[in-house]
């Protein structure tokens, strides 16, 4: 029985009383919840049931043991990281931090640690953006996740260097979440870096992250997902912004077989400011399903997405998008952008960029494009004696080039060298 | 700008007499008017009642059958729809018994009702035929002669059906099953009315064809079934209108509209409605356009509480073509649930949607569209646009579109605005001059401009005229 399980975690992991009643509640909300509608557009590319958790006794419980007589190596801290912070196949995480922001009061370690031993608050936060009655996986989630990451900053404190996270496949099910709460005027920029290694099983993925920003801080979230084609992976993601606070992030969706991911930004705060960058390239049989959420909820806010597709061979991807104005709000602006460049014959894209307006003072945009590479374009740079493949390299650089530039620049290269490799490959 | 101030002396007054002027009501004098709620028997009462042939009264069984076992849709306005009371409207009423064909045959009550919305004047200056639907039969059609000489049959549906039934058979739901939608279903079940048009090959019909609609009955559904078809290289362009009594109680109206336009044919449908505020207006249109066939759908909602209708063509032959043109007006308590459907299902088909919106006093204004590429249909061309205007704080605007591309060398472009009257704008006109209440009319008339310069001039006028009365008493 899985609540077995999760009373076995209260008594083995001393995990309190709350967050044992949290996950035993979350257990039924996504046991008893029905497969999602495939009516409602978030669902009406993707099939559900295969992010159903076959076993969840295993998913919290079964690792991928460490490969003997191969004892694991502690990575330590670049020049260029703040902080860094992993786990293994067999779920255990690692956390490292500098010791300057230690002393600032910054925290960053394993969830489940920060739970037990108070580390920073985590109880009202943990779950409040991405609750059990959110999605009946993301209650899977909250009920079973045994791998985390926690980052607390404190008000005033700015961490220029960026925080790396890597996160890996730990069996079938992998259950992971990060709980990012940043204070007042504080800064920082974290890089989320999901790849599998060469051992891992075909499985699935399902993280959780919530971000909360208090007013004036300035965050940058930025999300590589790089699986090889054995994984399934499901992301959601949720931010919370306050006044004046400035938060960019990036959802780099690259790997996997499918992959479906969520993400979005409540402009909770007057003078809020969320960007959404997407960029997707898919590739064999990929397929992609991205959703992002603008909710304005306050005053004077701009929100912008920047979402951009490129697919090959018979890659598929949907684009879901929606910005929400509430009632009684003034003065916000928020634009959407999908561009989508299939570069032969074979892939499919969808685009549903929505808008709910319920105030008028407001100014709101959006717009989709989709089509094959420009033959101008192509003609243009043959003349110029560049060949074919030269000019569609070209071109998807010049295509993705806006959203890498909002990618730090060690991470700029990677991924702009993921995106080569998979035009070269046939 | 200068007419306005002219012709409109008096803006705060204009509508104060709307509902002597459109909400009038006759006394309800029927002959037939049968009893409230739906069965088999009322089904076959309906048949037997119009003399239909075996198949067509099959096919309203059947019809009911798949309405009955059909859900209520789970999307959209849901709240609304379900407070439909599907039992208590008359499926079926029939004014007078027979067809009338010349004016002065038309009885007094129903002529008051035109002469009041100035049919008769529109029909001498710019109208080919008139097929008013007043109730649930059509009571007034006329024609002229020189069009009939030239083939083009313009009749109610029920005449279309008596007098041509091989052509009626041949089309009759092969655009709109029964099974496509529960509301297409109930009308496939005890339509009613309606116009029935055949363009002969290689005809173009120079002077618009119009109907014009007309509840004027409490709780009475009106299931108009319209067939248009446009044979190989004719062009013909049907007007509909719609205008209803203001009423208490809610009404249904649920129409389904089907358009096929053989090779080379062109067919323009524009629609300007404009029911109570209180009927649900639940429509199914749809239009199959043949080899480098054109159809465009020109498609006003100013009226109902509800409305939900998403203009569909079908490019089925290479090279057709589709334009869906629509304007929405949501004031308080409405919702209109309007949008377009473009389905490419051959090669080199192009289309192009737009739509624009104005939502005030806390009406709804959505579009809700759907574009989509079959894997064999390379080298379309698809834009998109839809612009909404939101009038004040309480409005609401929403945009659903959706894209669906499964082929290759397709360009597809979307684009969507939402805005409020701009500052500027309103202070440049104030500036000349104009009251508040003008320069919003202004500015709401150039926001409808596209839309309107493609209405016939009389239609032009009556939509200006109904946005002024829908715009009246916005600020303040």
């Amino acid at each position: 029985m899985i609540t077995d399980t999760i009373d076995f975690r209260k008594t083995a992991k001393n995990e309190p009383e709350w967050l044992y009643k949290l996950r035993r509640d979350s257990w039924s909300a996504y046991h008893d919840s029905p497969l999602p509608d495939r009516v409602v557009h978030l669902w009406r590319y993707t099939p559900p049931e295969q992010f159903l958790i076959n076993d969840p006794h295993d998913a919290m419980t079964a690792a991928i043991p460490m490969p003997k007589g191969n004892g694991h190596k502690i990575k330590t801290l670049t020049e260029v990281q703040a902080a860094l912070g992993y786990n293994l196949s067999d779920m255990t995480t690692l956390t490292q931090l500098t010791p300057e922001l230690s002393e600032q009061g910054v925290r960053f370690l394993d969830l489940a640690t920060a739970i037990e031993t108070g580390a920073g608050p985590v109880q009202e936060y943990l779950g409040k953006l991405i609750s059990s009655d959110f999605g009946k996986f993301e209650a899977a989630n909250m009920a079973l996740w045994n791998i985390g990451f926690y980052l607390y900053i404190p008000d005033n404190v700015v961490i220029e260097k960026p925080i790396y996270l890597n996160r890996i496949p730990t069996g079938t099910n992998t259950m992971t979440r990060l709980l990012v709460v940043a204070g007042k005027n504080s800064q920082a920029t974290l890089i989320d870096n999901y790849r599998d290694q060469a051992e891992s099983a075909a499985g699935q993925f399902n993280s959780i992250i919530e971000i909360f920003a208090d007013d004036h801080s300035r965050l940058r979230y930025v999300g590589l997902q790089d699986f090889s084609e054995k994984i399934t992976g499901y992301i959601t993601q949720r931010s919370r912004i306050g006044n004046q606070t400035d938060l960019l992030t990036v959802q780099s969706i690259l790997g996997g077989t499918v992959s479906k991911v969520n993400t979005g930004t409540i402009l909770d705060g007057r003078g809020g400011n969320s960007r959404i960058y997407g960029l997707l390239f898919g590739d064999n049989n990929q397929h992609f399903d991205l959703h992002t959420l603008h909710n304005h909820r306050s005053h004077e806010a701009y929100s912008n997405i920047d979402v951009k597709v490129v697919l090959k061979d018979k890659a598929t991807s949907a684009y879901t998008g929606l910005i929400r104005i509430e009632e009684k709000t003034v003065n916000n602006e928020a634009y959407q952008e999908n561009r989508n460049l299939l570069l032969n014959h074979g892939p499919k894209a969808e685009s549903i960029p929505e808008l709910e307006i319920l105030s008028d003072e407001v100014r709101c945009t959006h717009g989709a494009t989709m089509g094959p590479l420009d033959p101008d374009m192509i003609f243009y740079l043959k003349s110029r004696g560049i060949d074919y493949k030269q000019a569609v390299r070209m071109i998807v650089s010049g295509f993705f080039e806006p959203t890498l530039k909002n990618i730090p620049d060690d991470l700029h290269d990677a991924v702009n060298g993921i995106i080569l490799d998979k035009l070269e490959k046939h | 700008m200068a007419e306005i101030t002219n012709n409109q002396p008096n803006i705060a007054t204009i509508g104060d007499d709307y509902a002597t002027k459109y909400g009038f009501r006759d006394p309800e004098d029927y002959f037939h008017k049968g009893a409230r709620g739906l069965n088999h028997e009322v089904v076959e009462m309906i048949s037997r009642m119009k003399k239909e042939p075996d198949w067509m009264r099959q096919f309203r069984h059947d019809a009911l059958d798949i309405y009955l076992a059909k859900p209520m849709p789970t999307w959209g306005n849901t709240e609304l729809l379900n407070s439909i009371d599907f039992e208590n409207i008359y499926y079926y009423i029939k004014p007078t018994e027979f067809q009338s064909t010349n004016w002065d045959d038309v009885p007094e009550n129903i002529k008051n009702t035109f002469n009041k919305l100035g049919i008769p004047e529109a029909e001498q200056k710019f109208l080919a035929g008139v097929t008013a639907q007043y109730e649930s039969e059509v009571v007034y059609h006329s024609f002229q002669a020189d069009l009939e000489r030239q083939g083009v049959i313009f009749l109610d549906m029920d005449s279309g059906l008596r007098e041509h039934p091989d052509i009626v058979k041949k089309y009759f739901a092969t655009v709109i099953p029964p099974h496509d939608n529960k509301f297409a279903a109930l009308n496939s079940a005890v339509w009613s009315g309606g116009s029935f048009i055949y363009v002969p090959p290689g005809l173009d019909v120079k002077i618009p064809l119009q109907a014009y609609f007309r509840i004027n009955a409490e709780n009475m559904g009106q299931f108009e079934r319209t067939l248009i078809i446009a044979d190989r290289g004719s062009r013909v362009h049907y007007i509909e209108g719609c205008t209803a009594p203001v009423y208490s109680t809610d009404s249904l109206h649920s129409a389904v509209v089907e358009l096929i336009a053989l090779d080379d044919a062109y067919i323009r449908y524009t629609t300007i409605q404009n029911w109570s505020h209180n009927i649900f207006n639940l429509v199914t249109k749809r239009a199959m356009a043949h080899k480098n066939a054109t159809v465009e759908w020109v498609d006003g909602n100013i009226g109902s509480r509800l409305t939900m209708k998403f203009p569909c063509i079908y490019l089925v032959g290479e090279g057709a073509k589709g334009e869906i043109l629509s304007v929405a007006f949501a004031g308080n308590g409405q919702h209109q649930d309007a949008g377009a459907k473009v389905i490419h299902v051959a090669p080199k088909t192009s289309s192009r949607i737009t739509s624009k919106s104005i939502s005030k006093a806390g009406g709804r204004a959505s579009y809700r569209g759907l574009v989509k590429v079959y894997p064999k249909a390379e080298n379309c061309k698809i834009s998109v646009e839809c612009d909404a205007l939101l009038i004040d704080g309480a409005s609401r605007s929403d945009t659903y579109p959706t894209m669906e591309i499964d082929a290759d060398n397709v360009r597809v472009e979307h684009e969507a605005r939402v805005s409020k009257v701009a500052e500027e704008q309103l202070f440049y006109l104030t500036s000349r001059g104009l009251t508040e209440d003008e320069a919003r009319l202004l500015i709401v008339n150039g926001f409808i401009e596209p839309f309107t310069k493609e209405l016939p001039m009389e239609y032009a006028v009556e939509l200006n005229r109904l946005i002024e009365l829908e715009m009246e008493g916005s600020v303040g």
